[in-house]
Parts: structure tokens; C-alpha cells; sequence
């Protein structure tokens, strides 16, 4: 249900005579949890994947899906080289489940021979992740939206 | 990695299994906390010891329906709770991305066998002998299966835990769950931060 909250109930057992409804959190859907937004730029025609919000278990794959998709309209546009940027300044959290989306993503560039740059600026729950799991050496990481396009 | 281990039954044996997948027999791992529920020798996993001291708020429990939506909700109970006690911000994060991990591998395979079920969670925190304070999380999914061979968000998941994480314990729990103990490293109190 786009636009709507997902209702969730979460209960807290230490108030079991308190209602259900009053105990219980609303949880967004995907699409509030993590906004995810693709726009084409510059004369190169690079695309941006922007993402904004938390990419957990349940964010992770439309985070991919959106990647693949950006990854398949780069192969079908005339000009050659341009990169397709995934900005995560402005994600609050990742999780084990995005950066195994990540991982996947930059495998699918990897094949295609089409260039995948990531966004990372100091957000310590997006860098932190990143760096435990050793994907530093694995992404191809910028500090900026500028610095990935001027890449080369 | 060496601290995880899955208890398990090999011909009425009780093992553990590294994630290696090595077997090695149970009484060589002492600090196991217990083995599968009704076991000759099964000791149940004593319960969290409740918060205690002065600034320390009640231990937080949920449970949580097996839906990967309801991951999101206990992060924000999570983080509001060690708000609430000036945990430091960092250490905080690294909690809260711990006990992600966690709970999304509870949803994630408790889904496969019951999606009606439950995944309950009870983080608590306590003081050290030294004055310094820990947070203790048990996330328990209710029904105790062997870990899958190969799985890539487990296989990440883990190892961000014990990043994360001072301790991780992954146990079979009575009455038959999979239980993670999620112990963090300590943190000053909250009048020593400043």
C-alpha cells in the first residue's frame, strides 16, 4: 500500500494488560523506510541512484533491483563509460542485507564492464558497516557525487 | 569468529559446530550455556539479570511478528532506550546495527517455518564491578534449527555482530529456540561522558 504506514504490533510483555493497540509501533513501508531515486546527469549521461533512509532486510532489494535497472539502461544508452553512482549520503543505516546488495550490484557492473561508483561521506552507521566488512577494498568508493563523475 | 557456536545433536551426542562447520563434542566447550531443550544434560539459559543501579532504565522487552518490517520498529525502540541513558553514540550504533543483524536472521529463518511466530527480544542494561556500564540483548526466535550451510546474509551478519559486539553467544534455547546474546563493550556512566 504505497503512501500508507504498515501497521506492525510490537509488543512489550512486561504491560500485557495494556491494549495491543497502544502498545503496538507502526512500522513504514519499504518506500518510507528508504526512498530510492534515479535521475540522468551531465553530457555523459551518467545515472545517479540516489538513496535516502535506512537499507535493511527489507529495503536491501529494491536498493538492488534499483541498481540493476540504472545498471541496464547505462548498456543501452550510446555513450560509452559513464558511470552509474549509488549516493548513500544521506542513508542513516546499513545493514548486512545492503551490503550484500552493494556486493551484488557491483558483481552485475563488474560483468557488464559498466562503472559502479559509490557515495559514502562520514555517516559513521553507513561507513562503519563498510569498513568491518572489508567492502572498502571491494567498492569503488568517493567522498562525493562530484568526485565519482570526475573519476575516471 | 571463535566464540560461535551452534549446539547441536549428532546421534544423541550433544556437539557444537563451528562455522567452519567443524563438530566438536560439547564437554569441550564449557562456557556453553546450554544444549537443546529437553536433553539429558539441557541447563536452560538463565534470563538477563534485570537493570540495576542508579540512571539505568528497565530492561526493554519486545516481541516482534516475523515480518522484515518489524526489523525497522526495534531499531527505533533500541535506539530510544539508549538514548534514554546517554549511551554514547558510537557504542550505540554499534548496538543497535548488532542487534539488526540479529533480529533479521530471526525474521529471516523463522519466516521459512512458522511466519505466524514470534521473535522476542530483551535487551538489559547493568553495572560492573568497576562502575562502568554493559547492555546485554537476547534475541530468541522460538524454535531452534541448525544454521543454514550457506547463507550470505548470515555469513556477513555474524561477523558485523562480533565487530560490534564484546560478546556473542548463539545458542539452542529452551524451550527449543535459537537464542543470540549480544553482550557490548562497557561504557562509562553516564557522568563520566561529559
Amino acid at each position: 500500500m504505497p503512501g500508507g504506514r504498515y501497521r506492525t504490533e510490537v509488543r512489550e510483555p512486561d504491560q500485557p494488560d495494556q491494549p495491543l493497540t497502544a502498545a503496538a509501533g507502526t512500522g513504514p513501508a519499504a518506500e518510507q523506510l528508504l526512498e530510492l531515486d534515479t535521475r540522468e546527469v551531465g553530457p555523459a549521461a551518467a545515472l545517479i541512484v540516489t538513496a535516502r533512509g535506512e537499507i535493511d532486510l527489507h529495503t536491501a532489494g529494491r536498493l538492488r533491483a534499483t541498481v540493476a535497472d540504472a545498471l541496464t539502461r547505462l548498456s543501452d544508452l550510446p555513450t560509452a563509460g559513464a558511470p552509474v553512482v549509488v549516493d548513500l549520503t544521506d542513508v542513516t543505516f546499513l545493514a548486512s542485507a545492503g551490503l550484500a546488495a552493494l556486493v551484488a550490484a557491483a558483481r552485475d557492473a563488474h560483468s557488464r564492464r559498466e562503472p559502479l561508483r559509490v557515495v559514502v561521506d562520514h555517516t559513521r552507521p553507513v561507513v562503519r558497516p563498510i569498513e568491518l566488512a572489508g567492502l572498502d577494498d571491494v567498492l569503488a568508493l568517493y567522498r562525493s557525487v562530484e568526485d565519482a563523475l570526475q573519476a575516471g | 569468529m571463535s566464540t560461535v557456536r551452534w549446539v547441536i545433536e549428532v546421534r544423541g551426542q550433544r556437539c557444537t559446530r563451528t562455522l567452519s562447520g567443524a563438530m566438536i563434542p560439547i564437554d569441550a566447550w564449557p562456557s556453553c550455556p546450554g544444549g537443546p531443550a529437553g536433553g539429558p544434560d539441557h541447563r536452560p539459559v538463565p534470563p538477563v539479570d534485570p537493570s540495576t543501579g542508579p540512571g539505568l532504565p528497565a530492561p526493554l522487552r519486545l516481541q516482534i511478528p516475523v515480518d522484515p518490517v518489524a526489523v525497522s520498529v526495534v531499531r527505533d525502540r533500541l535506539r530510544a532506550w539508549l538514548a534514554a541513558q546517554a549511551w554514547p553514540t558510537g557504542q550505540s550504533q554499534d548496538i543497535v546495527l548488532a542487534v539488526n543483524e540479529a533480529v533479521s536472521n530471526a525474521v529471516e529463518h523463522a519466516y521459512l517455518d512458522h511466519p505466524s511466530g514470534v521473535v522476542e527480544l530483551h535487551a538489559a542494561a547493568t553495572v560492573t564491578r568497576g562502575g562502568q556500564r554493559r547492555v546485554t540483548v537476547v534475541v530468541d526466535d522460538g524454535r531452534w534449527r541448525p544454521p543454514p550451510a550457506d547463507d550470505e546474509n548470515r555469513r556477513r551478519g555474524i561477523p558485523l555482530m562480533h565487530a560490534c559486539m564484546d560478546t556473542v553467544t548463539i545458542t539452542a534455547a529452551t524451550p527449543g529456540g535459537t537464542r543470540v546474546t549480544l553482550r557490548s563493550h562497557p561504557v562509562p556512566p553516564p557522568t563520566l561522558l561529559e
